[in-house]
C-alpha cells in the first residue's frame, strides 16, 4: 500500500509540471494586411506576413502559456476555406476576413463579446463600428478599422489634371459638386493626349464588377436597395433607373468614361487611375496608401498625391458614400479557459496601441481616441483623413442592409444587370427590373 | 452424399482466388485506399448531400427537390448550355490543332520535332492563372494588345470579354491557342509507332498526302485520339480558373460554366446541397459523354 502511494505520488509529480507546461493554442486567420509592425525598416514595404507574425510573437511574449498559430488567408479564397472549415468543425478561434457572415451567428458559431467590452471600449468605438457586428441584441465583432477601403466611400482627384484643365479642385473638396457640375468638369478632363484625333485620356472609369462606386452614384439619386424591413429588393425605382441611366450616359453620351465598363473590374479602374489614364479614382485614405505601397514594391513607377473628395450629389439631395467597419470575430469555444485567452488576444489586437498600427496603411481605425492622434506629423495625410472623416460623417450609409441581409446571394444578379446596361443589351430599366426579379426570387428561396 | 451449396462454393473460390493473388492485391491496395478515400467517399457523400437543403450551418432532408430546382432554373440551364458550347468549341479545335501540328512536324528530324513539342507543351506546365492574367491584358478593351493590333489595321476596337457575343468565343480561342500541348506529345508518340512501310506503300501506290492522312494516319491514331477526346472533354467540361479570373462568369452569365456556378453556390452562398446536386448532374453528363465517345470511336487497331 505504502509502495503504491509512493508510485502514485511520483507519477503525480511528473504529470503536474507537464500539465502546467501545456500551452493553450489559438488559431488565428487573417486576410492580408500589409501593416508595418513596430521596429520594421522604414524603407521597406511590409508584407502580409509581417503584422500577424509580430502580433502573434508579441502576445506570446506577454502570455507564455499561449501559442498563437496564424494563417494569412487570401481575400478571394477565405470564403471557400471557411466553408470547408465550418463544415468539418475546424474553424479558427479568431478570424478577420474582408467580410464576415452574419449566418455564423444564427448557426451559433460565434461568441458574443458583450461581457468583455468595457464601458470605455463602448464609448471609444464608433457606433458604426460596433453596429457592424450587432445581431439580435448582441455584439460579435471586436471593431478594428473604419471602412476606408471601400471604393464607394469617396473619390480621389489627381490635382495636376484638374489644374491643367483649369478646374478649382479645392472647391470640390470643400463644397462638393452636383451631378451637372460633375459632367461639365468630366468633359474638361477628357482629352486626346497624343494628338491622333482619338480620346485617350478620360475623366473617370467604371467597372461593372466594381459594385460599390456604381452604388454610390445610384444611391445619390435617392435609390435604395431594399425595403426597410429587408424582405424585398426595390432597386428598380425611378430614382435607381435615373441613377443608372446617368452612369450609362457618362459613357455613351458624354464620352467621359472609357467604353468597356461591362468587362472591367476594380483593379482595371485602379490601374487606369494609377497610370493617369483617368483623373478621378475611387476610395479613401487606404487607396492613397496603395499608391505608396505599389511604388515601394515596384508596381508603380512614380509616387503621386491625390486628394479626397466626395461623390457628386443631385441638386437638393444628400450625396451617398458607402460606410462600413470591420474587426475580429471569435468562434465558439468549448474550453472556458481558452475562451478567456482568445478574448484576451482579441482585446490585445484591438487595443489602442495595436489599432493605431493601421496608420501605416492609412486606414482610419474604429477607435475615436486613436483617430484623434493619427497623421499629426503629416499635413497632407492629416488633411485627407479629415476630409474623409467629414464625408463619412455627412454622407456615410450602409448600402447592403443589416448584417442579416444576404447580399452575397444576389450580388451576381446586380453585376449581370450592370453588364447588361453598360453593354447596351438592356436599357437601365430592363436591367434593374431583371435584377429585382432575380434577387427577390433568390431571397424567397433563402428565407 | 451431402451437397455443397453453389453460392458458398463460389464464395470460397473467390476468396481462394484473392488469397492466391494476394501480392497483387497488396500492391493495388494503397492506390485503391487513396482512391476510395479521396474519390469514392466524396462522390458518395456528394450524392447524399444533394438530397439535403444543406448549408454549412444546417441541413434538411428534401429528397430530390434540389434536382427539381436546378433543372427548372434558367441560370443552371444557361450554364449547362455555356459549358457545352465551350467544351464542343474547344475540344474539336484543340484536337484538330494537335493533329495538324503532329502531322506537320512528323517529317522533320528528331531535334526539330522535340523543339516544337517542347514549345507547344510549355503552356501546359504554366499556371492557368498566369495564362489567364496575360490574356486578360491581351483582351483589355482600352489598352489591350489585340485592340491595338485592330486599330493598326484600321478596325474598331472590340470589347472582347464585355459582350455576350464575343466573350465565350474569346475564351475558346484562348484555350485553343494555349492548349493541346500534351495531346501533341501523345499523338507524336503514337504516330512514331505506326510502321513506316504503311506510308511508303501508300506513296508508291500514288496516294496523295490528304489520302494518306485520312486513310492511314487518322485511323491508326484513333485510340490516342479517343483518349485525347475523352480526357479533353472531361477537362474542358470542368473549366473554372480562366472563367473565374477573366470574366467571373459574365457578361450577363454568358460565360458562367457549371463548375463556376457550383463554386459560387457552394463557396459563396454556402449552399452545399444544391451545389452537390449540380455536381451530380455534371458527373452523369460526363459519364454519358464518355460512353458515347467510346461507342463512337472505340475500335481495336493493330499495326
Amino acid at each position: 500500500m505504502k509502495r503504491l502511494t509512493v508510485i502514485l505520488f511520483v507519477l503525480l509529480m511528473l504529470v503536474i509540471p507537464i500539465g502546467a507546461m501545456a500551452k493553450t493554442t489559438i488559431t488565428w486567420w487573417i486576410n492580408p494586411w500589409r501593416i508595418t509592425p513596430p521596429g520594421f525598416p522604414a524603407d521597406k514595404a511590409a508584407t502580409e506576413e509581417d503584422f500577424p507574425k509580430w502580433a502573434a510573437e508579441e502576445f506570446m511574449r506577454l502570455n507564455p502559456d499561449v501559442e498563437i498559430k496564424y494563417v494569412v488567408v487570401g481575400n478571394t479564397e477565405y470564403a471557400q476555406k471557411m466553408a470547408a472549415a465550418i463544415a468539418t468543425g475546424t474553424q479558427p478561434d479568431i478570424f478577420k476576413g474582408p467580410v464576415w457572415d452574419n449566418r455564423w451567428v444564427g448557426a451559433g458559431l460565434l461568441e458574443p463579446i458583450d461581457d468583455y467590452l468595457s464601458q470605455e471600449d463602448i464609448e471609444d468605438f464608433y457606433e458604426l463600428a460596433l453596429e457592424s457586428g450587432y445581431v439580435d441584441g448582441k455584439h460579435y465583432i471586436w471593431p478594428w478599422n473604419l471602412g476606408t477601403n471601400g471604393m464607394g466611400t469617396s473619390m480621389l482627384l489627381y490635382t495636376p489634371d484638374f489644374e491643367k484643365a483649369g478646374i478649382d479642385w479645392k472647391k470640390i473638396v470643400e463644397e462638393g459638386w452636383t451631378m451637372e457640375e460633375f459632367v461639365e468638369i468630366a468633359k474638361k478632363l477628357t482629352w486626346d493626349s497624343d494628338g491622333d484625333g482619338k480620346t485617350d485620356h478620360y475623366a473617370i472609369s467604371f467597372g461593372a464588377q466594381d459594385t460599390h462606386n456604381l452604388m454610390s452614384f445610384i444611391y445619390a439619386f435617392g435609390a435604395e436597395l431594399i425595403k426597410e424591413d429587408e424582405t424585398k429588393v426595390v432597386f428598380n425605382s425611378q430614382e435607381a433607373i435615373d441613377g443608372l441611366k446617368f452612369l450609362v450616359d457618362l459613357v455613351e453620351v458624354h464620352g467621359v468614361v472609357p467604353k468597356g465598363v461591362e468587362a472591367m473590374g476594380v483593379y482595371d479602374v485602379i490601374g487606369n487611375f494609377h497610370s493617369h489614364r483617368t483623373s478621378i479614382g475611387f476610395g479613401g485614405p487606404y487607396e492613397i496608401g496603395r499608391i505608396t505601397r505599389y511604388v515601394l514594391s515596384g508596381q508603380l513607377a512614380e509616387q503621386f498625391y491625390p486628394v479626397i473628395a466626395p461623390f457628386p450629389h443631385v441638386e437638393g439631395k444628400k450625396g451617398a458614400s458607402y460606410a462600413s467597419a470591420s474587426g475580429f470575430v471569435v468562434f465558439k469555444q468549448k474550453d472556458p479557459v481558452k475562451k478567456e485567452k482568445v478574448m484576451e488576444f482579441a482585446k490585445f489586437l484591438t487595443n489602442r496601441e495595436n489599432t493605431a498600427l493601421l496608420e501605416s496603411l492609412l486606414y482610419l481605425t474604429a477607435r475615436k481616441s486613436v483617430n484623434a492622434q493619427l497623421f499629426k506629423s503629416d499635413e497632407y495625410l492629416n488633411d485627407q483623413t479629415q476630409t474623409f472623416a467629414r464625408i463619412m460623417d455627412e454622407t456615410g450609409m450602409e448600402f447592403f442592409g443589416s448584417q442579416s441581409f444576404p447580399w452575397s446571394e444576389i450580388s451576381k444578379f446586380f453585376t449581370s444587370a450592370m453588364q447588361g446596361a453598360f453593354g447596351l443589351t438592356k436599357t437601365p430599366k430592363e436591367a434593374l427590373d431583371g435584377f429585382v426579379t432575380e434577387a427577390n426570387r433568390a431571397l424567397a428561396y433563402y428565407y | 452424399m451431402k451437397q455443397i451449396p453453389t453460392k458458398s462454393l463460389k464464395k470460397k473460390n473467390v476468396l481462394k482466388e484473392i488469397w492466391k493473388n494476394r501480392s497483387g492485391y497488396f500492391f493495388v491496395l494503397p492506390h485503391f485506399a487513396l482512391f476510395a478515400v479521396f474519390f469514392l467517399v466524396p462522390v458518395g457523400w456528394g450524392m447524399y448531400l444533394s438530397m439535403f437543403r444543406h448549408n454549412v450551418f444546417s441541413q434538411t432532408f428534401i429528397w430530390f427537390d434540389n434536382y427539381k430546382r436546378i433543372l427548372s432554373d434558367w441560370l443552371f440551364l444557361k450554364t449547362l448550355k455555356n459549358t457545352f458550347v465551350y467544351t464542343f468549341g474547344v475540344v474539336p479545335l484543340w484536337l484538330g490543332k494537335a493533329l495538324l501540328v503532329t502531322v506537320l512536324i512528323y517529317p522533320f528530324r528528331k531535334s526539330i520535332r522535340t523543339f516544337f513539342k517542347a514549345a507547344f507543351y510549355l503552356p501546359h506546365v504554366t499556371s492557368s492563372v498566369i495564362i489567364s492574367m496575360i490574356w486578360l491584358w491581351v483582351f483589355n478593351p482600352n489598352f489591350g494588345l489585340l485592340n491595338y493590333l485592330m486599330t493598326l489595321l484600321g478596325l474598331d476596337p472590340v470589347i472582347w470579354l464585355g459582350r455576350s457575343l464575343t466573350a465565350m468565343p474569346s475564351l475558346i480561342i484562348m484555350q485553343v491557342i494555349m492548349g493541346g500541348g500534351s495531346t501533341i506529345v501523345l499523338l507524336s508518340a503514337a504516330m512514331a509507332s505506326i510502321p513506316e512501310y504503311y506510308f511508303e506503300a501508300a506513296t508508291l501506290e500514288g496516294a496523295s498526302s490528304w489520302a494518306i492522312f485520312r486513310k492511314i494516319t487518322v485511323p491508326l491514331l484513333k485510340p490516342t485520339i479517343l483518349y485525347a477526346l475523352v480526357m479533353g472533354t472531361i477537362a474542358n467540361f470542368q473549366t473554372f480558373s480562366n472563367i473565374y479570373i477573366m470574366t467571373s462568369g459574365g457578361p450577363e452569365f454568358s460565360t458562367t460554366t457549371i463548375a463556376y456556378l457550383i463554386y459560387e453556390t457552394a463557396f459563396e452562398n454556402y449552399n452545399l446541397g444544391l451545389a452537390s446536386a449540380m455536381s451530380m448532374v455534371m458527373f452523369v453528363i460526363l459519364v454519358v459523354l464518355g460512353v458515347i465517345q467510346f461507342k463512337w470511336l472505340g475500335s481495336n487497331v493493330e499495326y
